[in-house]
């Protein structure tokens, strides 16, 4: 064990010289995210509110309906004068979207002609256009509602103007509530801290274990074999090396991020458990295709795209277990997924059995890679 | 010894022995089984047949015992470029079980033994290939092995840096280190071993002292011929003629074992001018190990 904690700092000191290691475990994990999390902020939904220009060329009711129709949605809903003034408004980026109410759309509940509800957009803004249509869509499906109902009493002998007053102060009997996602996922910040930190971490780990191909490369691996220590303490030293690099990338950005950016990781102890699991797994992974490799080059063209590959599957970028199908389920085979989810469980407030699932799939991902490693690990080690 | 890589039988049964504080030469060109028969030795391979015993004990992959008596220095640099020469020393040193005092004073003392002092404290990258040839060789000196094994340490190194090198083992082997050492160039056998081994295909061909081996040549002298044209046809046709043993063509040369020189020499001439060789030069050199070589194998040395 002396032997391997030699092995280890001696690696250890090299990486920390050429600076290499302190690239890819820290600053470029915590630059990608804080980009990320700034970018991703923006297009986030609640964090935004949107710019909706409102023309209205009807004189009665109907302009206040609309105003009760958008409460709620992201928007700012704000008069624009003319449909030529909404257009150049949005033109300019004052606006994100305008919305214009035609003539006649008040009397259209009370059965008169149909009418036509138009939305400016630009393609510049496709969002912005989206939202406007949403709350549109919305608003004429309601008046359909009323003019339907009014329709109908009406040929049973009721008022039509009562009978729409009567059904647009109705209590709507179903109620659309939005709790579960929003309290499920992470914000942006915290998501993208902890998926550049996990994706990062497939590449500081290779420090350790690839680092034999480097030692056989430039001679040193036959030194080293010449030298009276095993060959199993100069395996371990390399593990050892892959794990302090893993340890310490994963927390220095669990702190960083959240001092620096604000991310919430969760309950500590849930986040260290996970942690670790996840370092295992990459260890084990990283070993694993590392002892399929025959050179150096290899090794690291190899790993880096198994990295990137297992990165995009499980979420690093952009959350594919959302996109469904399967996507979301080779997602669920990447170490990835699993850590960010063990977050996402623990930031909806559970406690730590939330993590069991995923720290016992990242544990199984390190056993299973890690043995099939240690099978083929002998030829890493030979002059 | 014997050793296999797949079709190729490297190392076909190699037998020698080193006494304390000797120098042995493995003599033999490029291909001949030497990095692989002292990567045996060194504890690096395990042999297919045969064993290594060094103070008498058991060399294996697995012997750490047997290890720690020996130093080894690789063909290749085997250095941390980004450590320094101190890092590098004490970090092998350590390995060898050399830690706290023990290990600044023994680095200390390399340092001095390798003419690194002054550059002990800058990183192994900025050094001149000198200077990391010297520090390769001093990672070998750390635990004061009693066999020091250093395969082919002058490859590729300016005349000066070797010059130092070749003094570096002749002190070595005085202070009673015993060295096994591999080379592919003739003089460096000759000036610092005691006794020599001529390995060829896997094979030693011979072994003993300089004065031993070329006194197996018996009467034959060396003829070195230089000249341009189809040496390798001359050389064919020089090994034909009676008194000529071994006859070998290389870069613009031709190499003979001749009986009794002085008298066919006439011959030898019209033979290579006949196969179409132009000579520019003649000699009849002292015999020495290469014509050693040339007699066991019937191949030059460079082939």
């Amino acid at each position: 064990m002396r032997t391997a904690f030699l092995i280890t700092a001696k690696d250890l000191r090299q990486r920390l010289r050429d600076r290499s290691a302190f690239l890819v475990a820290v600053i470029a994990p915590l630059a990608l995210a804080a980009a990320l999390s700034v970018t991703i902020s923006g297009f986030s939904a609640g964090s935004k509110t949107y710019q909706i220009g409102l023309v209205s060329l009807d004189q009665g009711p109907a302009a206040s309906g609309f105003s009760n129709a958008a409460r709620g949605a992201p928007v700012d809903l704000r008069p624009a004068g003319t449909e030529a003034a909404a257009r150049g408004q949005v033109k300019s980026g004052k606006l994100d979207a305008a919305i214009v109410l035609p003539r006649g759309l008040s009397a259209v509940s009370m059965g008169g002609p149909p009418v036509r509800i138009d939305v400016i957009g630009d393609t510049r803004n496709s969002i912005g256009a989206l939202v406007a249509r949403s709350i549109a869509d919305s608003y004429a499906t309601y008046v359909r509602t009323i003019a339907v109902a009014s329709r109908a009493l009406h040929a049973n002998g009721a008022a039509t103007v009562r009978i729409a007053g009567d059904v647009a102060s109705a209590k709507p009997p179903i109620a659309v509530g939005d709790t579960s996602t929003t309290r499920k996922n992470l914000d942006p910040k915290t998501y993208y801290a902890a998926a550049m930190a996990v994706f990062f971490l497939f590449f500081a780990v290779q420090f350790g274990i690839s680092s034999l191909l480097d030692e056989r490369r430039d001679g040193t691996l036959a030194r080293l074999l010449a030298a009276p220590i095993s060959r199993r303490s100069i395996l371990g030293g390399k593990v050892l090396t892959s794990l302090a690099l893993g340890l310490t990338s994963m927390t220095v950005l669990a702190i960083t991020t959240r001092l620096a950016l604000g991310a919430h990781w969760g309950n500590p102890i849930g986040v260290a458990v996970l942690i670790v699991c996840a370092v295992l797994a990459a260890i084990a992974v990283t070993a694993f295709v590392t002892t399929l490799a025959k050179t150096h080059e290899q090794a690291n063209a190899w790993l880096s795209i198994v990295s990137v590959v297992l990165g995009m599957l499980g979420g690093s970028f952009f959350p594919v277990a959302q996109a469904g199908g399967l996507l979301a389920t080779l997602s669920k085979g990447t170490p990835h997924a699993w850590f960010l989810s063990g977050l996402q469980d623990l930031s909806s407030g559970g406690g730590l059995s939330v993590i069991v699932e995923p720290s016992l799939v990242l544990l199984g991902i390190a056993v299973v890679c890690g043995a099939a490693a240690l099978v083929r690990v002998r030829k890493l080690i030979e002059p | 010894m014997r050793k296999r890589f797949g079709e190729i039988e490297a190392v076909r049964g190699v037998n020698f022995e080193i006494a304390p504080g000797e120098s042995y030469g493995l003599l033999g060109p490029n291909g001949a089984g030497k990095t692989t028969t002292i990567s045996i030795v060194a504890g690096l391979l395990e042999a297919d047949a045969g064993e290594a015993l060094v103070e008498g004990k058991l060399l294996t992959t697995k012997s750490v015992a047997a290890k720690s008596a020996i130093g080894f220095v690789p063909q290749d640099l085997a250095i941390y470029p980004d450590l320094t020469a101190r890092e590098n020393l004490s970090f092998f040193a350590r390995l060898y079980g050399i830690s706290g005092k023990q290990n600044r004073s023994r680095v200390g003392e390399v340092l001095k033994i390798i003419g690194l002092e002054e550059r002990a404290g800058d990183q192994a990258k900025t050094y001149s290939g000198g200077m990391k040839r010297r520090l390769n060789i001093g990672i070998g000196l750390l635990h004061s092995p009693s066999l020091l094994i250093l395969d082919e340490p002058t490859v590729g190194v300016d005349p000066q840096s070797r010059n130092a090198i070749l003094e570096s083992v002749e002190q070595l082997g005085e202070q009673g280190m015993a060295v096994l050492y591999t080379t592919h160039y003739m003089e460096e056998a000759e000036r610092l071993c005691d006794r020599v081994g001529i390995i060829d295909r896997g094979e030693l061909k011979a072994e003993g002292t300089r004065a031993e081996l070329v006194a197996l040549l018996g009467e034959y002298d060396k003829v070195h011929l230089t000249g341009s044209g189809a040496l390798e046809a001359a050389a064919v046709a020089c090994a034909r003629i009676g008194a000529v043993h071994a006859a070998s063509s290389g870069d613009g040369s031709l190499e003979l074992l001749v009986e009794g020189a002085s008298a066919v020499l006439p011959e030898i001439l019209t033979t290579a001018g006949g196969a179409g060789v132009s000579v520019h030069g003649v000699e009849v050199e002292e015999p020495n190990l290469e014509a050693v070589f040339l007699h066991l194998t019937g191949r030059a040395l460079r082939d």
